[in-house]
């Protein structure tokens, strides 16, 4: 598929500010807070995923940031726009995915993307290159003849993108981008996604799919009843929710007991044996490994494998995040030292 | 795919520009949809074709029966009126279609993330919901006439009362999509709203049988004087619409469930705390106490209630001056004449200062004057006109209180005219129990005012539910405060209120 992606030399990341940056929104609904103090930034070409439960609060934080709904407290700009004092210029360059594809069925999807690209201004003959463009791309030139109402799930959903693209947003809000895809559709709309993340748009990802979060997003901010209780790249959620790395050595004969060596190197702990091998933590793999296996060596042990134990970004949110994670097993306290107290207040609850 | 970010837009689009993008593809919509658009096509088109078409047929049966005057002066112009109303009714399923159908189908959101402004997206989707019912009653009123005239007959109505008659239609067309936005603001479903609508149904269906009687009564007149009224109420519902039409409002409602445990709670809600505390969605209010009620509560709904008591402050104040002006009327001093009263007024022996009781009158279900009777017979005026305001806007409370210190306004009149001074009469018998009494009809007719008014235009967060919750929840409490007033004002103008205006009076009239 052909792909001519044009950068914005103005725009890289870590040079610019923020396109996205919201500093402690609050979002109340009578006296329910929906949002508590939500701070984020969002760079350009950066994609921030927020997880958490339905209910924890993503819609909202993307509806202020949207400048559809008003903050109750805090502040946020997008490309440079105060999202409560310049909400037209923020829906300007902003494209907005929402949760539901909700499309005008009667309509055709050309007409539908006519419709969206004009109320963005965006000049007929572009419009309708880009439209074509767009639906060669998500697969759904074949179907322009259609009423939007005969689209499948996955279809709408699709189209819903489209929508959200023809403009050519600086800022994107995707809310659960691929739930309703088959896997080719949602590689397809993964793929796009990365583009523009390439092309140095700033995109904040609201999702279920843990393992789409951590494919695409530079970070991850876990929200749980309004707050932000962690952010970080997923190896540092992992690093920190999960504890240091764990690695996984495999011998070519039976394992009788840890070696003495190795027991006297530091910062390793040996988690668990069996008769092919063992596992072991370190916090310092590159200083650490070299010393293992030169200690099994030592040993007279041959080694077959050292390789990491993968963990997911699954476990780490359900750890944080899930019933589970936080009533039966709690969360270790010194996995949130680095936290402000409030917060490790509110990952325990 | 190329994405190249912020080149792509042109000048941007005036205001009304982008309101009528909406408006074309909310217009494209209906258009497509043969379940508005068959109905309408059979009303603008057959139905007139078939009533000319009968009338035609039976004219001179018809002048024969009823006489010239009356099917040529009245049927035929009301069957045009009436023609133009019918295609109305698809107004509300359009507007209902169009602001809250929208929400149902989760496709609203996307055009809220659009660069429109609350205002425009109002105007957008408000003319595209107008605009085919006004078309259509328009096209049935004219097409009816043309086909009868083409039949050979006279044209059914004069132009200018035709043109009156699309006017109506037109204004009432608007009205009924203004309230149509306010219903649809405040619900979730079609269905919900659709019931809601017949709030908005009725009236109309009442003021087109006004002007049904207006017409058939020769009384022409009065259809201007309803179109006037028609456009005020258009006016009023207008601004509340553009209020209330915000992003804000239309996305937080999530759901219009009732449950009677939730209105209870509402209601225990709103008791329990202050009006500001109320309006501001506290968490946690001052715990309620006698003091804080009487400090707090009550001075904050007197406070939030002042533009509505100033109101009928106003009102009652035009209704007193209007009666110094009727008092003037020839016909009036005519009357003033005939009852005697220079005579009457001018020295004659008041038999209140006589000691004599007025036992031949019944006030309040006592024999006399009472404070007790005056205490119930004003305390159910009051709660009479509230119940009456609640269901007219105010309105009929407001005439009460009118009605009611009218003769205020006659006295001064007929003392000014006869050279006499009426301020120790007024000062006298009027004004002891007056400043206490008159200040709590106004709070209480005020209050009911609002209570009307609650789920027009309900204060920001709150839905119309919660907003009719907390006008009532008001009005309860102001009577903890209405009801005393008119307790110690029924004491005085019992026992004090007749030794002072016989003490200033003299003892006459």
């Amino acid at each position: 598929m052909q792909s001519s992606i044009v950068t914005d030399p103005s725009a890289s990341p870590g040079t610019s500010p923020p396109l996205i940056e919201a500093t402690r929104l609050v979002k109340q609904f009578g006296e329910f807070t929906a949002v508590k103090e939500v701070s984020l930034r969002v760079e350009a070409g950066q994609i921030l995923a927020l997880l958490g439960h339905n209910g924890a609060g993503k819609t909202t934080t993307t509806r202020m940031l949207a400048a559809i709904l008003t903050p109750t407290g805090g502040q946020a700009r997008v490309g440079g726009f105060d999202t409560v004092e310049q909400p037209l210029e923020v829906r300007k360059i902003i494209g907005h995915l929402t949760e539901q594809p909700g499309l005008y069925n009667r309509m055709r999807v050309l007409d539908y993307l006519d419709f969206f690209g004009e109320l963005q201004s965006v000049p007929k003959k572009l419009l309708r290159e880009r439209s074509e463009e767009l639906l060669k791309r998500f697969d759904l030139w074949d179907t322009r003849q259609l009423r939007m109402g005969e689209y499948s799930k996955g279809m709408r959903q699709k189209a819903a993108l489209i929508r959200a693209l023809i403009h050519e947003p600086k800022v994107l809000f995707l809310d659960e981008p691929t739930s309703a895809m088959d896997p080719y559709s949602a590689k397809l709309v993964r793929d796009a996604i990365n583009e523009l993340k390439r092309s140095h748009r700033a995109i904040i990802l609201c999702t279920h799919n843990l393992a789409e979060a951590e494919i695409l997003a530079d970070r991850i901010a876990i929200i749980r009843k309004g707050e932000i209780i962690i952010e970080g790249t997923a190896e540092e959620l992992k690093q920190k929710l999960l504890g240091a790395p764990h690695y996984r050595v495999e011998l070519n004969q039976p394992l009788t007991g840890i070696p003495a060596g190795l027991l006297a190197i530091p910062q390793v702990k040996v988690l668990a044996n069996d008769a092919r091998g063992f596992n072991f933590e370190t916090t310092e793999p590159e200083v650490t490994n070299p010393a293992v296996l030169k200690s099994l060596s030592d040993s007279g042990l041959g080694v077959v494998t050292l390789s990491p134990v993968s963990r997911s970004l699954e476990s780490a949110y359900l750890k944080i995040a899930g019933e589970a994670g936080s009533k039966r097993e709690g969360i270790q306290e010194s996995l949130l030292k680095d936290y402000p107290e409030n917060k490790r207040q509110a990952v325990k609850m | 795919m190329s994405y190249q970010s912020g080149q792509i837009i042109q000048k941007p689009r005036s205001s009304l520009s982008r309101a009528l993008i909406v408006t074309r593809r909310e217009l494209r919509d209906t258009l497509r949809d043969w379940r508005i658009i068959t109905p309408i096509i059979t009303l603008v088109v057959i139905l007139p074709l078939i009533l000319a078409a009968i009338l035609n047929t039976l004219s001179a049966n018809l002048v024969r029966d009823l006489g010239q005057a009356t099917f040529y002066g009245k049927l035929l112009p009301f069957t045009t009126l009436a023609i133009g109303f019918l295609p109305m009714s698809f107004c509300l399923v359009i507007a209902l279609e169009t602001f809250v159908g929208e929400k149902e189908r989760n496709s609203l959101e996307a055009l809220l993330s659009a660069p429109l402004t609350d205002q425009e997206l109002f105007l957008g989707k408000f003319v595209a919901a107008t605009l085919p019912t006004v078309a259509a009653s328009m096209f049935a009123s004219l097409s009816f006439s043309v086909v009868f005239t083409l039949m050979g007959q006279p044209f059914p109505v004069e132009p200018g009362l035709l043109l009156t008659f699309l006017a109506l239609n037109v204004v009432q067309a608007l009205v009924m999509v203004a309230g149509s936005v306010l219903v649809s603001t405040h619900t979730t479903s079609v269905r919900a709203a659709n019931i809601m609508a017949s709030f908005i149904i009725l009236p109309m269906s009442l003021a087109v049988q006004l002007e049904a009687i207006l017409l058939l009564n020769n009384l022409q007149v009065g259809l201007y004087f309803m179109l006037l009224a028609l456009v005020v109420i258009l006016v009023l519902l207008l601004r509340s619409g553009v209020r209330i039409f915000n992003r804000e409002e239309i996305i937080a409602r999530e759901g219009d469930n009732v449950t009677f445990k939730g209105v209870f709670k509402g209601f225990g809600y709103f008791f329990h705390r202050t009006p500001r505390e109320a309006l501001a969605h506290q968490k946690t209010g001052l715990r309620w106490t006698p003091w804080r009620f009487y400090r707090q509560d009550i001075p904050q709904i007197i406070g939030l209630y002042k533009a509505a008591s100033l109101v009928v402050t106003l009102a009652i104040a035009g209704g007193i001056l209007l009666c110094v002006w009727v008092s003037t009327w020839p016909v009036v001093q005519e009357l003033r004449d005939n009852l005697n009263l220079a005579d009457r007024l001018s020295g004659t022996r008041n038999p209140l200062c006589q000691g004599e009781g007025f036992n031949s009158i019944n006030i309040g279900g006592m024999r006399g004057v009472t404070w007790e009777g005056l205490f119930i017979n004003n305390t159910v005026a009051v709660l009479f006109g509230s119940a009456l305001s609640v269901v007219s806007l105010g309105v009929a409370g407001i005439l009460i209180l009118m009605v009611s210190t009218g003769p205020i306004g006659f006295i001064t009149g007929f003392f000014f005219q006869l050279d006499l001074n009426p301020l120790p009469l007024l000062a006298g018998f009027i004004l002891p129990h007056g400043v206490i009494e008159l200040p709590a009809a106004i709070i209480g007719i005020a209050a009911a005012l609002k209570i009307s008014t609650s789920i027009i235009a309900p204060p920001a967060g709150m839905s119309i539910g919660q907003s009719f919750q907390f006008a009532l929840v008001n009005y309860i409490k102001l009577l903890a405060l209405i009801v005393p007033l008119l307790l110690i004002a029924a004491i005085i103008e019992a026992n004090i209120t007749p030794s002072i205006g016989c003490w200033l009076t003299g003892g006459t009239v």
